[in-house]
């Protein structure tokens, strides 16, 4: 049980990585992370001022595809304490590279969606239209948001990046986010404070053109970027292919896992949100750790004190090049055919030929066109407005159109948006006092925070964002269960809840997560699921049982032939919401999707459709197969037939409302004595 | 194709939360540490075939991870029905984890009956800040007619030795007749190669319900 990540030693990249790598045109963004000391000093976490870290961020003017970002600690490039970083690429430690590789390609993703992936450029090139004012300015503002940068320095920067006249029209100053999380900016692109104590060895370095480095900068580099990405003349000179084609394995590797990052809708704000939950120790006294006695509360609420910062080893470069679009490592070598699907995965080993490489980048420009196509429809749908607690949201209306494309699978940068607008929808009247709560409850000690720091290192300990022991997921997933387990005495905390909160922290900082928990639990009929004595829960066997009598005739008659009871599986099913590996993660996304759209009663659906699903296996009677396959993650190939299939019998069940008859038919069985 | 086998034999594998069950699991199913181990609701399962002096033997064995939070016990005690063999397990390193084995054998001995057969299994060996020392354990086990190995999941060391020294005693038990096998719930099942040898006996059911 003991955690893997502190035994690792560190692996520097070879040069001829580096040089591979570095030779690409690609659309996406060159991250060079160096940091050759102490890593307290460059994590944000540990310390919100960041006294050695300056962020060099230049748009080639040359090539507006290829943006150096790079990050030094101290000596860089000729430093003769650190030979091997002679060649300036990268070199990483565990959290500096989570919390960068997480932390700046969000503005970018939030900016443009999806339009920049390999080998397909020219179809983003050419299908998208250039950003629409309307779109820019939303998406800007999303940045904002996301991002806690002081509003007005972004917009300014966007606006005249882009140039865009509407744009700069609505530059009007919104409420400064900052003011709550003061150091939130200068973390997040890691300026460089002025009392900085570690800068002896800045002039030594050849590369640094700019030492000192303002948000404007980085707002003007990401929007720079951003229009590089999405003009559309910008790969007529470069044929789509040569990309793929001239690079490593490695590289391409590389760069898959980082634009996959960047993609990624989820794994990108939350860590720049994250902030938000740890390390501003001086700003918000339900950070330090001195008004919490208890030592595991202590492990978590580590704040700006770098002496007590844990050792977090450094961490294996390849890890981060093996990430998939949603930042869960991928095992090298082993490409998750589950996850293959829907492109974006990140590894292709060199063995795969040249055809399989080119039909596989066709696959995945077509899904990511597809993608972008949605997500342009999405803004379109979207309208934004600033919540009570001065966050942008987005409402979309309850039309039709927006049912069905919910059906269809939010776009993974929408996602946020979306779950956030559907659980608030439910949540009419809901305590408005809830953001203090969270503050509040984070004050008191917990009964529950010793089995909640048992879970939390085997939560979700294939994410990037949850590795580290103490790292800022774990942080955040901390405060976010045991606030819950106090606000919530009658639920506490129950196993099982972990991965569904560390599932919506892969979308929203604490805070957020802890707001949406709350209703998401109350307005969805959960907390009954996981209350003792699982009342929803067992409802829900019965229901289920029910159910698969009816539609799956053959599947019931296979279970009972094998003498599987519904509980030595659907437990896990139920009571995680199906976040706990039951299926693929991506397949997990679209579960929520219409989970939050239609409500509880679409999690018995989802138990029949996956057991429908895999009928084949099941009518083979193979107990061990059975149990096995069910009790593991589930293969799911076809997303969408998975969904088809659950939504056809919603559909029908809604119909004939035999989901209520069930319920009363439950009721009446349990008020009989036994 | 199918092995065939002379008994089958169904475990638990139960103790406090934390304590390493389903890595144990793994280590006696697929010989390798469980990296990243997540906590899972509801069971684990998992079944392997071994040589017990003559027998092929069917290990088929149920890991109630989450038997390790108090309100889960309402959900998993019905796992305890039709095992024949339970291993208890506690952390070596944490000694909440050892106090608690009492209520194990006592839930296990009520739920699952008297015959049942109890090892205690001190898990995490590898680990060197140990909580509860051998001799004590060793003690506890006597007292409480239990078999007693430490084992490390992580290593290996003692996992092996754990399950089949749990199946040696209960075939003991089955040859001293101590256990009938024929009791449904009793947890034991023929299999098929001695289902052709033992031809007078009527063939018993196929498996039986697992739980509940």
């Amino acid at each position: 049980m003991t955690t893997t990540t502190s035994t690792e030693p560190p692996s520097w990249p070879s040069p001829t990585t580096a040089g591979s790598f570095s030779q690409k045109s690609a659309s996406i963004s060159r991250l060079d992370l160096t940091s050759s000391e102490s890593i307290s000093t460059v994590v944000p976490i540990s310390s919100p001022i960041d006294p050695s870290a300056q962020l060099d961020i230049h748009a080639d003017p040359t090539n507006h595809a290829a943006l150096d970002l790079s990050f030094h600690s101290t000596a860089v490039n000729a430093s003769p304490q650190t030979p091997h970083l002679a060649n300036s690429f990268v070199t990483a430690t565990t959290t500096t590279t989570t919390t960068m590789l997480a932390q700046l390609p969000k503005p970018i993703n939030k900016n443009i969606n999806v339009p920049l992936d390999l080998g397909t450029d020219t179809v983003h090139g050419s299908s998208l239209p250039p950003p629409t004012t309307t779109i820019v300015s939303a998406l800007t503002r999303q940045l904002i948001n996301a991002s806690n940068i002081p509003i007005e320095h972004s917009l300014q920067a966007s606006a005249s990046a882009s140039a865009s006249a509407a744009a700069r029209q609505k530059e009007v100053i919104q409420p400064d986010r900052s003011s709550f999380y003061p150091s939130e900016s200068s973390r997040i692109f890691g300026r460089p404070s002025v009392d900085s104590t570690d800068h002896k060895d800045t002039h030594d370095q050849e590369i640094v053109s700019t030492s000192s480095f303002s948000i404007e900068d980085s707002a003007i580099a990401y929007t720079e970027m951003d229009m590089s990405m999405t003009s559309p003349t910008r790969h007529t000179k470069s044929p789509p292919t040569s990309a793929s084609s001239s690079l490593t394995s490695t590289g391409r590797r590389r760069m898959i896992a980082e634009s996959s990052m960047i993609l990624s809708g989820g794994a990108g704000q939350n860590a720049v949100n994250l902030g938000s939950g740890i390390g501003g120790g001086a700003l918000s006294p339900a950070w330090s750790m001195t008004s919490i006695p208890r030592d595991i509360s202590a492990n978590y609420c580590r704040s700006g004190d770098d002496s007590t910062a844990p050792a977090i080893a450094p961490m294996d470069e390849k890890l981060y090049g093996l990430v998939d679009r949603y930042g869960f490592l991928v095992e090298e070598g082993r490409t998750p055919t589950a996850d293959r699907k829907n492109g974006q995965t990140s590894t292709i080993s060199s063995s795969q030929t040249s055809v399989r490489g080119t039909q596989e980048a066709k696959k995945q420009a077509k899904i990511v066109a597809k993608e972008q196509e949605r997500s342009l429809k999405w803004a379109r749908m979207a309208k934004q407005y600033t919540s009570e607690a001065n966050e942008i949201e987005y409402s979309f209306s309850d039309h039709q159109k927006f049912v069905s494309r919910v059906y269809k699978g939010i776009p993974d940068c929408w996602r946020a948006a979306a779950w956030s607008h559907l659980i608030t929808k439910r949540s009419a009247g809901f305590d408005p006092n809830i953001r203090q709560i969270y503050h509040d409850m984070l004050e008191i000690s917990s009964p529950e925070e010793e089995q909640i720091d048992l879970d939390i290192p085997r939560t979700m300990h294939g994410h990037i964002m949850f590795r580290t022991r103490f790292g800022p997921g774990q942080c955040a997933l901390f405060k976010v269960l045991k606030a819950y387990s106090n606000y919530n005495n009658r639920v506490g905390y129950c196993q099982g809840m972990a991965s569904v909160v560390a599932t919506m922290l892969t979308f929203f900082d604490a805070e957020k997560t802890f707001v949406l928990l709350a209703q998401l639990f109350d307005r969805y009929n959960i907390n009954e699921l996981v209350v003792p004595g699982f009342p929803a829960l067992f409802e829900a066997f019965f229901i289920q049982e029910e159910l698969t009598k009816i539609y799956a005739p053959n599947v019931f008659q296979a279970l009972e032939t094998m003498g599987i009871a519904t509980p030595s599986y659907a437990s896990r099913w139920y009571i995680t919401l199906y976040s706990a590996g039951v299926v693929p993660y991506r397949t997990l996304l679209r579960i929520w999707d219409i989970l939050l759209l239609e409500g509880f009663d679409w999690l018995y659906f989802m138990a029949l459709a996956l057991l429908k699903y895999h009928e084949q296996t099941l009518v083979l009677n193979n107990f061990e197969r059975t149990m096995e396959m069910l009790n593991a993650k589930m293969d799911i190939q076809d997303d969408e037939r998975l969904l088809k299939i659950a939504r056809r019998l919603f559909r029908q069940a809604k119909q004939t409302g035999i989901v209520a008859k069930l319920k009363r038919t439950y009721a009446a069985k349990m008020k009989q004595p036994a | 194709m199918a092995h065939t086998y002379d008994f089958l034999l169904k475990f638990l594998i139960t103790g406090d939360s934390g304590t390493g069950k389903s890595c144990l699991l793994h280590q006696f199913v697929e010989n390798k540490f469980k990296e990243g181990a997540t906590h899972t609701i509801g069971v684990e399962f998992g079944s392997r075939i071994v040589t017990i002096g003559k027998n092929q033997v069917k290990l088929q064995i149920v890991s109630c991870d989450s038997a390790g939070q108090e309100r889960f016990r309402s959900v998993t005690r019905s796992y305890y029905r039709g095992a024949a063999g339970a291993l208890l397990v506690y952390d070596i390193s944490n000694r909440n984890s050892f106090t608690s084995i009492a209520k194990w054998i006592a839930d296990a001995r009520k739920l699952a009956g008297a015959d049942i057969a109890l090892m205690l299994v001190g898990n995490k060996l590898d680990l060197e800040d140990r909580e509860v020392s051998y001799l004590e354990a060793s003690r506890f086990a006597q007292e409480n007619e239990m078999t007693f190995l430490e084992t490390s999941a992580l290593t290996g060391e003692g996992v092996e030795e754990t399950f089949l020294k749990c199946g040696r005693a209960i075939l003991t038990k089955i040859e001293t007749g101590q256990v009938d096998p024929e009791r449904p719930g009793s947890g034991i099942q023929y299999g098929d190669s001695s289902l052709r040898r033992i031809s007078q006996k009527s063939r018993p059911a196929r498996q039986k319900s697992l739980c509940c």
